[in-house]
């Protein structure tokens, strides 16, 4: 059995890493593992996808461990979370079949009209219209919206994440929210 | 708290669709003036309620948990990659170079690795093209060794031939 590494920093973990400590990477993947997940279901929503693009994310930090430059880095969480999200995208990018139409068609629809049964607006529509809206975001409004709503990342955090200023950030939750909630008012109150 | 200090309804807004619903989670300043606000303000807390209904809405966003194996599924795969160990020792000797010169943090492994080949470049070279040299230096190093166990005097062995 390894050493007990779970009083150490990321980064500390890393430079742990870096010397080929197995024990080091084991205690990193299940400290994080779930919170990757969650942001790269979020994107791909996808429970298979995204497991696997977690896994390829850790992969890759184990395979180019010695590329790491702790004092350039920022936060590991923070450097991590753009290498899950970038292959997210890729991802996607790589699937164009999984269309907005698509996703529309055969997941919204399929389960509205299970819920017609329902009443009229039951929880299940209204799920799955806050799907469809979601996806109609434009990308960085919607991984705005997962990163500072969903995930609980502070609006700071986040935009050290996304690279880009606090104030772009604010601005894109906020129009993320705004149109979430006229169409929240529009269609379903 | 007088009426001037109250937060206007845009800004009010504003901080809603930010930080939410939870005043915990407003900024310090922003945050007394927003709780002080929505007590003394109709207007202000249809936006609350509005914002709360909201939020509620985007809670019944599907999701799926992870496998409960996830972790190990990774950390097993990991073990399919080697240590590359043989890269330890450039890294040793980069981290040494860039402590003593203080150099920029960034690494030196390819220059060292680069090193390293030259050395080996130049070994080769010496061995292929040059191997007369190394053998005389040898045959002259043993002739001297046994004139000496021998008991001649210098080297004058070699100097016969």
């Amino acid at each position: 059995m390894g050493k007990d590494l779970s009083h150490l920093s990321d980064e500390l973990l890393i430079h742990e890493i870096q010397t080929g400590n197995r024990t080091a990477f084991a205690e990193i993947v299940n400290r994080h593992a779930k919170r990757f997940y969650s942001i790269a279901y979020r994107i791909l929503f996808n429970k298979d996808e995204a497991e696997d693009v977690v896994q390829q994310a850790f992969l890759k930090l184990w395979e180019k461990r010695l590329d790491w430059n702790n004092e350039k880095r920022a936060k590991f969480t923070t450097w991590f979370y753009r290498v899950v999200i970038n292959l997210c995208f890729d991802h996607n990018r790589k699937k164009k079949e999984l269309s907005l139409e698509n996703f529309t068609n055969s997941n919204g629809n399929s389960n509205l009209k299970h819920e017609r049964q329902d009443t009229l607006f039951g929880e299940g529509q209204k799920q799955a219209l806050l799907e469809r809206y979601i996806w109609q975001l434009p990308e960085r409004q919607r991984l705005a919206l997962d990163l500072c709503f969903y995930e609980g990342l502070s609006n700071k955090e986040a935009a050290g994440v996304m690279g880009i200023k606090l104030k772009a950030l604010q601005s894109l939750i906020m129009r993320a929210k705004k149109t979430l909630k006229d169409k929240l008012n529009r269609d379903i109150i | 708290m007088s009426k001037k200090n109250l937060m206007g309804s845009e800004k009010f807004e504003k901080c809603l669709l930010l930080y939410g619903v939870d005043f915990n989670k407003w900024p310090e300043p922003e945050k007394y003036r927003g709780m002080e606000s929505l007590l003394n303000s109709s207007e202000l807390q249809d936006l609350y309620a509005e914002q709360k209904k909201l939020e509620k809405f985007l809670r019944l966003r599907k999701f799926e948990e992870a496998n409960d194996n996830l972790e190990e599924r990774i950390i097993s795969s990991s073990l399919n990659y080697p240590k590359r160990s043989f890269l330890i020792l450039p890294t040793i000797i980069s981290k040494f170079l860039n402590k003593i010169f203080n150099l920029s943090k960034r690494s030196v492994i390819p220059e060292i690795f680069i090193i390293i080949g030259i050395l080996i470049l130049g070994f080769i070279i010496g061995f292929v093209f040059f191997p007369d040299l190394a053998l005389l230096k040898q045959k002259q190093t043993r002739h001297q060794e046994f004139s000496y166990f021998a008991g001649f005097e210098g080297n004058v062995l070699w100097k016969e031939k």
